[in-house]
């Protein structure tokens, strides 16, 4: 079993190699017995995305970097901002958690600090990561996340289309496709007063082998 | 009337739900980088005119007032809740001024017929008649007949048992109108009904009419008052065959905060139907005997979360149907636990997945005896075939 805490250590890192996966592009180079990882964004920034944060609406973002492997999934790293593009000024407004807003001046600048905030940067034991197993990361952007007590709401407009059940056992089920609207509201697995989202966009690593790094 | 002492307690303990459940939920919004504008109008991308016109209506915004970002993703939402589009963007440009905006609504049609289908098959070992049953069920719809938002659908469903060469197979025509006349609190149901019953001990062909007007109140709560006009011819192998008429009043009550009839997460739904039949009618052919009863159905059913893919379903039910005069009265309670690996996942066919479990134990005051059924299977939510169910049960009473 990787222990996490000696893994999790966060440094200067030299790249000698780079692998392009799947749309999430990650850099391995070892440091003294030890394999160091980081994570260079991604390729492609989903069109949805890109169209949300045009759309001149300020838009809720929750960025969670993940690792799993067959036994587990951690949370590495997250981040909860907001962006707005005003449409007078035309700069997008930026505001990370508790900071400052920042005004960027265009979409190049925007994708550019947004694939920054992806970067990771960790430090693996080789004595730890000896297991013949795979192992991926991924980034979720959960964008205008729905709470609990929103969710609420959400029932109330649904009760407005409900007709009742059939009177007859057949067919009692052609209310559902009222329900079935909800489908665009992602469930999220993050937090219990997170219902659902607006989107929710995962960008995943290939699967890379222990093996593979130790060779390094 | 049939409806026994549980069944009242449940209903009491849900009314209180209800009112408990119905205040406006209290809600909190990250505003930290959202802006007020000024609404001037409203143009759509793509939906034709008379979906733009409901896109107009369920944003509910008008010209020169006040509306925040917070409003707009309730539109948003509101217009995804029409079930018209497969995708809804909202986005704002420049008005005639700073600070007042156009909102741009652009969508993606989704296809206005649907399809629910199940296949069940088991093994029943009740009383003395044991073996395999099955049935199936497929039902077609169409959810905005001509532009406007009314449902029609068209269901059929067969079972049979391979022991005593039982079958029975129905059909069952439905139209509503969840906003009758526009009317946000108003609907409408229509149904015609035809059943064939074919078991061992007689045989009857039965046709069912009925007209409902139903109102919603409160959050999630409804009322519902009905015509319906039901016709049986009943032959018996054993005893005297004749024809059954009869014409009811319709009563029922309904409360539904569940978040999807097929895949709840959460939420609790109550139905409670009573059949107050008026000028009915029994003839044998000789004679004809007059009578009037009640009837009535209720079921009861809650979800609870337990993890993000696993959800528990508690139901009660009663049944109360007047087959060949004599009351059959079904009472049943379980429960569901569901595993849902699929949830919402974009970009595949099957969009929802959910495998369930559900044991359950009914009493029959009619032929007597308690039933203890099992179904497993699962449910799926597919682009291509619409719902399906796929299940296995067995029996034993």
């Amino acid at each position: 079993m990787i222990d996490f805490k000696n893994l999790l250590t966060f440094g200067f890192i030299f790249f000698i190699s780079q692998t392009v996966l799947a749309n999430m592009e990650l850099s391995f180079q070892p440091i003294n017995g030890n394999i160091a990882i980081k994570s260079n964004g991604f390729n492609d920034f989903n069109k949805q995305f890109i169209k949300d944060i045009n759309s001149g609406l300020s838009v809720k973002i929750i960025q969670i970097i993940r690792f799993n492997d067959r036994n587990k999934t951690v949370n590495l790293h997250q981040n909860v901002f907001s962006i707005r593009y005003d449409l007078w000024d035309e700069t997008f407004l930026f505001k990370e958690a508790q900071n400052t807003i920042q005004k960027i001046k265009n979409l190049e600048q925007l994708i550019a600090l947004l694939k920054n905030k992806t970067t990771i940067n960790l430090l693996f034991s080789k004595k730890e990561a000896s297991l013949d197993r795979d192992f991926f990361f991924e980034t979720i952007y959960v964008i205008n996340p729905i709470t609990k007590e929103k969710s609420g709401i959400i029932k109330k407009w649904m009760a407005e289309k409900f007709v009742g059940p059939s009177s007859q056992e057949v067919g009692s089920e052609t209310n559902s496709f009222i329900a079935g609207m909800v489908n665009s509201l992602v469930q999220t697995e993050l937090d219990k007063n997170i219902y659902g989202a607006d989107k929710q966009i995962v960008f995943k690593s290939k699967k890379i082998n222990y093996r593979t790094l130790e060779a390094l | 009337m049939k409806i026994s002492f549980f069944t009242l307690i449940f209903l009491f303990i849900n009314l209180t739900t209800t009112i408990v459940l119905a205040d406006e939920p209290k809600m909190e919004e990250d505003n930290s980088l959202s802006q007020d504008f000024v609404f001037e109008e409203l143009i759509c991308d793509q939906a034709s005119k008379s979906k733009c016109e409901r896109i107009k209506k369920e944003a509910r915004f008008k010209s020169g007032e006040k509306i925040s970002d917070k409003d707009l993703r309730n539109a948003k939402i509101r217009i995804q809740l029409l079930g018209l589009f497969k995708d809804v963007n909202l986005s704002l440009k420049k008005g005639s001024a700073k600070g007042k905006v156009v909102v741009a609504v652009e969508t993606s049609d989704r296809s206005p017929v649907y399809t629910i289908m199940g296949l069940q098959a088991g093994y029943g070992d009740v009383n003395d008649s044991n073996g395999l049953e099955a049935n199936a069920d497929f039902t077609v719809g169409h959810r905005d007949i001509f532009g406007t938002g009314k449902n029609l659908s068209l269901s059929s469903r067969g079972w049979g048992r391979t022991s005593t060469g039982s079958t029975t197979g129905s059909a069952l025509l439905r139209y509503s109108d969840p906003n009758l006349l526009g009317h946000r609190k108003w609907f409408l149901n229509f149904e015609l009904f035809a059943n064939k019953e074919d078991f061992n001990y007689l045989n009857a062909d039965n046709f069912v009419g009925s007209l409902e007007i139903g109102r919603r109140y409160g959050d999630f709560s409804y009322w519902t008052v009905g015509y319906g006009k039901g016709y049986s011819k009943i032959n018996r192998y054993y005893d005297e065959s004749g024809t059954f008429q009869e014409d009811s009043l319709i009563l029922g009550y309904g409360y539904n905060t569940q978040d999807d009839l097929y895949f709840p997460t959460s939420g609790s739904r109550i139905n409670l139907k009573v059949a107050i039949q008026l000028d009915s009618s029994i003839s044998n052919g000789l004679t004809t005997a007059n009578f009037s009863n009640l009837l009535g159905n209720f079921d009861w059913r809650t979800t609870h979360r337990l993890d993000n893919k696993l959800f528990l379903t508690w139901f009660i039910e009663q049944r109360n149907n007047q087959l060949e005069q004599d009351d059959f009265l079904n009472d049943g309670l379980g429960f569901e636990l569901g595993f849902q690996p699929v949830r919402n996942r974009e970009g595949t066919d099957i969009t929802d997945m959910r495998f369930y479990a559900a044991p359950s134990i009914s009493s029959y005051s009619g032929f007597g005896g308690v039933e203890s059924n099992l179904n497993v299977g699962v449910k799926l939510r597919s682009k291509s075939f619409g719902l399906v169910r796929l299940g296995l049960f067995g029996s034993h009473r």
